[in-house]
Formats: structure tokens, sequence, C-alpha cells
């Protein structure tokens, strides 16, 4: 999922640091200060995800659960995934950092984007509601992963026109893992609902 | 190319020119025409087929030989993988030489191994890039020391740049990784409480 350093034009960067530098202004701006440490909770889980490493076919992809840390960020997301992918790159040697930005984009912006659309219903609660929050929670999760390869696939395909093809293999490839992605991101949310079910009211400031 | 087809031009109007002439009296006999009409018209063909394939083949009638030989210079092996530790195998890669940064020395795939090698040609530092269909590149600096080309020494040792650390190293990186997520977060928290 993480785009390597020396893939993107100096447009596509300069686009990915935009989005990210207004997500990451916004999302600081709507956090709730006393839930500080959420965000830093969620950050480290998304942190440590990706060294959950998942065989697909020929290669290899791991876990981001974007779906999940945008279930229970929301907005604050951007700053969240900005500063973990910041430390996987420096520990980790994942991405780089001048493609920091366009892959906090990558990872950023369907998180959010799920939280809009599935956050509602999978906070949903009651027996009634449980199903629907149970498939919201897979389909916020599966198709995060889907819309964070499809904005990775574009941002390598505005590079590099010839990049079409890699953008196509970049979607298949992560087909089987959103899927993988759709359960985790199920699971957890039942889970949490049980348990701690305040987290999924976001971090907002109310 | 030209001269040699005027050759067997030539040749061919010679070889041709006697059947040509015994041939003439075709009206001295039936039986002697039937016996000289299949050779004539042998003659004629290659006297014509020989020329027109030169002509329409350059390339191929350039006849180059070719051959092979073990060279005595060293070769540079690199070895290229995923932080996964799974190797790049069958991946494109391009070797640049120092003298050309922008057209690449050589490329192709990296073999089972996810291994490139080549036989470096001036000294200074080579790059070599591999890159998947998947959005993954890595990138080797090798340097070549005039040494090298003199005593067939292997190049100084390349700065392995390991793409992912590994046991207790990895741990540690893991923790200090969340250490300093939630340190950040409590300095947010502090900054913004005064």
């Amino acid at each position: 999922m993480h785009i390597s350093e020396g893939f993107l034009s100096p447009q596509a960067l300069a686009a990915g640091w935009t989005i990210t530098a207004a997500g990451v202004a916004w999302g600081l701006k709507k956090m709730d200060q006393e839930k500080i440490v959420r965000v830093a909770m969620a950050s480290s889980v998304f942190f440590l995800a990706s060294l959950v490493n998942i065989r697909v076919g020929p290669s290899s992809a791991h876990l981001a659960l974007i779906g999940p840390i945008g279930l229970i960020l929301g907005w604050t997301a951007f700053p969240a995934i900005l500063t973990a992918l910041l430390l996987q790159a420096v520990l980790f040697q994942f991405g780089g950092i001048l493609v920091l930005g366009a892959n906090t984009t990558v990872m950023a912006a369907p998180a959010v984007l799920v939280y809009l659309v599935f956050g509602q219903a999978v906070r949903g609660a009651g027996k009634k509601n449980a199903k629907i929050a149970g498939a919201a929670a897979f389909l916020a999760g599966s198709l995060a992963v889907m819309a964070s390869a499809g904005i990775a696939g574009m941002f390598l395909f505005l590079s590099d026109r010839e990049m079409a093809l890699t953008a196509k293999t970049i979607l298949a490839v992560h087909l089987p893992l959103s899927i993988i992605e759709g359960a985790a991101a199920l699971f957890m949310t039942i889970f949490l609902k049980r348990t701690f079910p305040d987290i999924l009211s976001g971090v907002e400031r109310s | 190319m030209k001269a040699k087809t005027r050759v067997c031009q030539t040749r061919g109007i010679a070889a041709f020119s006697p059947v040509f002439e015994k041939g003439t009296p075709v009206s001295l006999g039936a039986a002697r025409f039937s016996q000289k009409a299949p050779r004539r018209g042998a003659a004629l063909f290659i006297c014509f087929l020989v020329p027109v394939l030169l002509l329409a083949g350059p390339d191929t009638a350039s006849a180059h030989g070719v051959g092979y030989r073990q060279t005595g210079k060293s070769a540079v092996a690199i070895e290229f993988y995923y932080s996964t530790g799974e190797l790049m195998a069958y991946q494109e890669f391009r070797v640049y030489s120092p003298r050309d940064e922008k057209n690449s020395f050589q490329s192709g795939r990296t073999d089972e191994f996810g291994r490139v090698s080549f036989v470096p040609e001036v000294p200074g530092t080579w790059r070599i890039v591999v890159s998947d269909t998947e959005g993954h590149r890595a990138e080797a600096s090798i340097p070549i020391t005039q040494e090298f080309f003199d005593g067939g020494r292997d190049p100084r040792p390349v700065s392995v740049k390991s793409s992912m650390p590994e046991g207790l190293d990895l741990f540690l990186r893991a923790a200090l990784g969340v250490s300093l997520l939630f340190n950040a977060a409590f300095l947010v928290r502090l900054k913004r409480c005064i």
C-alpha cells in the first residue's frame, strides 16, 4: 500500500502534501483534547498493523485497518495516520519522507470517507440495528482498502501514464485483502461495541 | 553487398550461357528438347533466384559469424528483496553507469532469487534500480574502485540498505514507535492545557 520514494512526479507529491496538510489542520481543529489518548492508541494500532503480513497469491500485503481507524477517529485520522506513517518510514523504511504526504492521503482519505458514509450506521445501537451495523462495519473495512488502493493507483497514474497497468495490479492485489480487512473491521466493531461502545462515538468535540 | 551480388550474377550468366547455346537448336529433335528443358529450367531458376535472394535479404546474407568466449572481467551481483524478506524475483531492473546517468547500461529482469549481475566497465558509482508492478522500487548504489579493475578484487562492501529490521531490533523499533506516539500525544495535550 505504501508508495515508495521515486515513483511520483513533483506535482503528485505536492498534491499529496496539500490534501494531507488540509486534512491534518481540520483533524487537529476538530480533535477533543480529552480524547487524545485514543488518537495515540488508534495511531499505534495503525503503526503496528503494518507489521502483520498476509500472503496474497504471489505477493504479500499487510494489514492497514484503515476502516476501523476511520470509524474510531473520523477526521482526526489524518494527523494520526500522518504520525504513524512518519514513524513507519523512519523506523521500518516503509514508504519515504517525500511521499509521506501522498501516502497519508492514500490511507487517511478513505478512513475519513468511510467514517462519513458508514459512521452513523455502525454506531447504531439496539438489536434491531445490529445487523445493519455489522454490514456497515464490514463494508467500511473492505471499501476503505479498495478506495485506498484506488487513490494510490491514481497517484501513480497521474505521475506516469505508463503506470496504468501498475494501478490495475494494485487494485487486483488488494481485492482479497479488502475481504480480510472487512472481516477485521466487523469483529473489531462487534468487540468494541460490547466492551467499550463509547470509543465508536468519535474523538471529535461535541 | 553490391559487389557480391554482381559477381553472382555474372556467374549465373556464365553458367547459363552454355546451356542456352546448346539448347537453341530446339527444332533439331523433340527428344533432345525434352531432355534439355528441365535442366535449362533449373539453370534459369537458379540464375534468377540467387541474385534475388541476395538482394532481398541483405541482412540475412551478410553472414555475421557469432561466437562466445568466457570473459576475464569480474562481475558484480546484487540481491534485492522486499521488507518481508521475500526476494524480488523476476522484476524489471536497470543498471546505470557513472558515465551515463540517463540511459541505462543494462536492463532486464532479476533472476529467480532476485539477483542482478553486471560487468562494470568504468570505476565510479554504479546504480541499479529494480521496480515491480506494485509500486515498489529498490535502488542500490555500488561503488566500483580502480582496484576492482586492477586486481579483480571484490568491490568495496556495499552498504546494505535493509528495507526492514528484524528480530529484537524490529521489536525495539516497534516499541519505540508506540512510545513516541503516546509521548507526542501527551505533549500535544500538555501544550494545549497550558
